[in-house]
């Protein structure tokens, strides 16, 4: 199992050092000059070549992918042209919401996902499969920034029950934040329930055709054991694939909730970069994303050696 | 009264020759191929496919009315769902209607291109990645790389750079969708590379080129299509996001996406002009889906079992 | 006394290409201490058989099932195994009535240890504390010689050989005592060696405990040698039954004595130069969606006559302990008793 794990963190670190070069290469690839916009239209070529310099953008290429790998390995990401911070504190500032708003949406999903794809794999071809897999294509088809209006309009506006937007005042409690929440997380869990669901029920049903289900049920054990015992133990390994492949999802769903709902991430933190070309907040948020992303799906594998014993040996 | 002579049925025998009552006499089958009836036999295909024929249709007439969707009206602005604007009007006084028409136009242009150049591009590189070994492992690690990132950033930062138009939002998106397709078909081509009609060709002396276009291909086909609309599902999808967002297509030009981002401000006093070009991108994506579910069916009823 | 006894059990499905009968008026019985194998090439039904009794097809509508198949439980009470509410059948499943099948590789659960699997059926049908049920797990594992075998307890089934899963199979079906066994072709997928360890031990365990195995195979050697009773199945229905030495030394029906003709080394009649060529039943079997209009096997059968297609021969009593389905039986047996 050590080898199996070591050849998967080689392969992690090849393909992180691909998303590097990538996240560089992207963002300088870029036409229009942050520097010019940061100082306006009454700038001389002078102030420009100065500020260039020092950020360090007059030099060549290559020489500036190397300062940048430099400043990584001591976890410096650059500092923001335009908030004038460290972008490592940037995106730290940024972090809570998105992150909370995260595990909240993940939480949604899976609890609505996992039992509803159990249930129409049992009762397959039933009504309440159509049901539920007809539910999980309409999740797929929804834009988020829809529904998000939508949902904001009836409960926010209409009813009251929550904030239209924004994530709270300064210094208010754990409670207020996961209340101003709730709204953009049910929208993510909503929508993110639809492919666990699709990939829950086509898990479940292989499973539910092999043998050693037959063989349980020759034991003369009831049918919830059979289902919740026997076969789901065996389907949990695509279901939790599937869970990981969400929170990809996820970061990616939470920019668009937390514009809509005026939520201070890194969505919207990596948004506005880009209108105003912030560089090094771009690469920054990427790469961060990307890493995080690749941790995550390593981190799946791990979990895989404690599901299925077969992997282990 | 007798029924017209017609080719479709042999003249009658000349002659003493009688006739055998009990042989049926030829006829022409119908002419909807058996592929089209397989694919159809779920009724919610079928209505899925032609749900999309009509909005297509309505884009494509949309187009030809000469009508101008940004045209306005400010004295009939916000004005409800009606016998004179089917759908409304928005903040500007534009018929909903019109302009949920003339946005399909764009919507589905882009979606369309997106899906064709990331067919194209992903074919090619799942191609090369899954036949020959060597390139196998560089090019999916750059895949890797490429599917580390969350689609929507990936797609704003790529626009972000490129800068906003229609065809940087395609060219962004087909990034964007590449690797997906790419990986599909890698893994579509390990399998085929292996089975014994290549080998044969390849005795044979078949050049690599002949042996993937005529006998790798055709057998990916079923993936490739059931990945195109799909992809031409989720580009609607990114593409009204990212118009939303403002870092999509100009806002001048009415895409469903802008369409929302213009007027959501004023959602809370008509939630319509927001929700109908909504249940547009909806209502299509859906669609899509379907009709791609369909093909899938069709095309591998193995999968039948577990979807 | 009987330990099973199957009346006119029948079984048939709805496909999307039309009703298909699998099983048609099958009757046999087993005795209890007894084995009664249950021969048919693929497709005729026999797998079909057992599963039905089991009740372990798929319930949908499309299923439908009539007949009796009559079971003596340990207290001495008789059950309809057909009509038994499920919750009864369950209490009976792995405890009196105990199956095991065909692929070892894939019939235990790969994510739970062998022991583990075993002593769940302890606790739940004898009601042992877990303590107790994985001392009496270890104890099945040892009954079916499995060599080492307190370290197989916790191991998982990827681990073990093919010979060795299914012995665990065989540990799990007896662990709680089973008076009637039903062994769904245990043995086709091991090699010939394994095999006949397998046999060796099903025959032992049967010894020790008395209990009446079904045995049902495609394999003729194995109904020669580990078989007390034979019913052979064609097409779904039973076209000849008896017990094992007779229907060897002279089966009656066409079907059987093609079987036994196919043998390499019986394929002529005594005193007789042996044949150059090996012999086979011509044709094949008939499609289930298009079954032949009177006897099944009349298309393949070179004593046919045209009273063949009208009907269905009957399975008739031939007063030997012998059934047969096929029209010349009784006319052979009455030539017999003249001659």
């Amino acid at each position: 199992m050590a080898r199996f794990l070591l050849t998967r963190l080689g392969g992690v670190l090849v393909v992180m050092a691909i998303v590097a070069v990538l996240v560089f290469v992207l963002t300088r690839a870029a036409p229009g000059d942050p520097i010019a916009v940061l100082l306006g239209d009454q700038a001389t070529a002078e102030d420009i070549a100065r500020v260039q310099k020092v950020y360090g953008l007059d030099r060549p290429l290559p020489v500036q992918f190397g300062l940048w790998l430099r400043e990584l390995a001591h976890g410096n990401l650059g500092e923001s042209i335009f908030l004038q911070r460290p972008v490592t504190q940037a995106l730290w500032e940024r972090a809570e919401p998105t992150a909370l708003l995260s595990l909240m949406a993940i939480a949604i999903a899976a609890l609505i996902g996992v039992p509803c794809g159990i249930v129409s794999a049992v009762f397959r071809g039933k009504a309440i499969d159509q049901v539920f897999t007809g539910f999980a294509m309409l999740g797929a088809s929804v834009p988020s920034f829809w529904f998000g209006l939508v949902l904001m309009q009836i409960f926010a506006v209409s009813l009251g029950w929550f904030p239209v937007s924004g994530y709270g005042e300064p210094g208010a409690s754990l409670a207020a934040r996961i209340h101003c929440l709730v709204l953009p997380a049910t929208v993510l869990g909503v929508l993110n329930s639809a492919l666990i669901i699709r990939f829950t029920r086509a898990s479940m049903l292989d499973v539910l055709g092999e043998d050693y289900v037959r063989t349980a049920r020759a034991k003369g054990l009831s049918e919830n054991m059979v289902v919740l015992k026997h076969a789901l133990r065996n389907a949990l390994v695509p279901i939790v694939t599937v869970i990981g492949l969400t929170v990809a999802l996820m970061i990616g769903g939470a920019v668009v909730t937390e514009t809509v709902f005026g939520l201070p991430g890194v969505g919207n933190l990596v948004v506005s970069a880009v209108i105003r070309r912030d560089y090094p907040v771009i690469q920054g948020a990427l790469l961060v994303v990307a890493v995080i992303y690749v941790v995550i799906n390593f981190a799946i594998d791990l979990l895989y050696t404690v599901v299925d014993p077969r992997v282990r040996t | 009264m007798t029924a017209p002579a017609s080719d479709l049925r042999p003249p009658p025998p000349q002659g003493g020759a009688a006739s055998d009552p009990a042989e049926p006499v030829p006829r022409r089958p119908l002419a909807v191929p058996l592929v089209l009836r397989k694919l159809f036999r779920r009724r919610i295909v079928l209505g899925a496919a032609i749900v999309l024929a009509l909005v297509v249709t309505l884009a494509v007439l949309a187009g030809l009315s000469g009508f101008d969707p940004n045209e306005t009206a400010v004295s009939q602005r916000l004005s409800q769902p009606s016998s004179a604007h089917l759908l409304g009007t928005d903040e500007l006084g534009r018929d909903l209607f019109a302009r949920i028409a003339f946005g399909g136009r764009y919507s589905l242009t882009i979606a369309l291109l997106t899906a064709v150049g990331s067919v194209l591009a992903g074919t090619l590189l799942g191609l090369v990645a899954g036949f020959f070994r060597r390139l196998d492992a560089p090019v999916m690690r750059v895949v890797d790389a490429m599917m580390s990132f969350p689609d929507i950033l990936l797609a704003i930062a790529l626009v972000g750079i490129l800068g906003p138009s229609m065809l940087n939002v395609v060219l962004a998106l087909v990034l964007v969708y590449t690797p997906r397709v790419a990986r599909v078909v890698r893994a579509s081509t390990l399998v085929v590379r292996e089975l014994l009609f290549v080998e044969a060709a390849r005795a044979v002396g078949v050049s690599t080129a002949r042996i993937l276009w005529r006998h790798v291909l055709p057998n990916l086909m079923s993936p490739i299509l059931v990945q195109a609309s799909f992809i031409f599902a989720y580009a609607i999808l990114a593409e009204a996001a990212l118009s939303f967002l403002g870092v999509g297509v100009p806002p001048e030009i009415p895409t469903w996406g802008t369409m929302v981002a213009g007027s959501q401000q004023y959602a809370h006093q008509a939630l319509w002009i927001v929700l109908f070009p909504g249940l547009a991108i909806i209502v299509t994506a859906l669609s899509l889906q379907l009709l791609g579910d369909g093909i899938r069916d069709l095309l591998d009823p193995r999968l039948r079992k577990s979807m | 006394m009987k330990r099973l006894e199957v009346r006119h059990l029948s079984t048939s499905f709805d496909t999307d290409e039309g009703r298909v009968q699998a099983v048609a008026d099958v009757s046999f019985a087993i005795r209890a201490g007894k084995t009664t194998a249950i021969v048919g090439e693929s497709g005729s039904g026999k797998s079909v058989t057992s599963l039905t009794l089991m009740r372990l097809l798929p319930r949908t509508a499309a299923t439908q099932v009539s007949g009796e198949a009559l079971f003596v439980d340990r207290a001495g009470a008789t059950l309809d195994l057909l009509s038994l509410p499920e919750p009864r059948m369950r209490a009976l499943r792995g405890n009196e009535v105990a199956m095991i099948f065909q692929e070892p590789m894939t019939s235990l659960n790969p994510v739970f240890s062998v022991g583990e699997q075993i002593a769940e059926s302890l606790r739940l049908h004898k009601h042992l504390d877990r303590a107790a049920a994985r001392a009496e797990a270890l104890r099945m594992l040892e009954l079916v010689e499995i060599p080492a075998a307190a370290q197989r307890l916790d191991e998982y089934p990827h681990q073990l050989s093919g010979g060795m899963r299914q012995r665990v199979m065989i540990a799990l079906a007896m662990a709680c005592d089973p008076t009637l066994l039903i062994a769904d072709e245990p043995t086709t997928a091991l090699d010939v060696t394994i095999q006949a360890q397998i046999l060796a031990l099903m025959r032992r365990l049967q010894t020790e405990t008395g209990m009446s195995i079904l045995f049902i195979t495609h394999n003729l050697g194995v109904v020669a040698h580990h078989a007390d009773d034979v019913a052979v199945m064609y097409a779904g229905r039973i076209v000849e039954a008896a017990p094992v030495r007779p229907l060897f030394a002279a089966p009656r029906h066409p079907y059987t004595q093609g079987l036994l003709a196919c043998l390499p080394g019986k394929a002529h009649a005594a005193g007789q130069p042996r044949p150059k060529r090996l012999f086979a039943i011509r044709g094949q079997v008939s499609s289930p969606l298009a079954p032949p209009p009177g006897c099944a096997f009349e298309p393949r059968c070179d004593q046919a006559e045209a009273r063949c297609t009208q009907a269905m021969p009957p399975l008739v009593e031939t007063g030997d302990e012998r059934q047969a389905r096929c029209i010349h039986v009784p006319a052979a047996e009455a030539a017999t008793k003249a001659a």
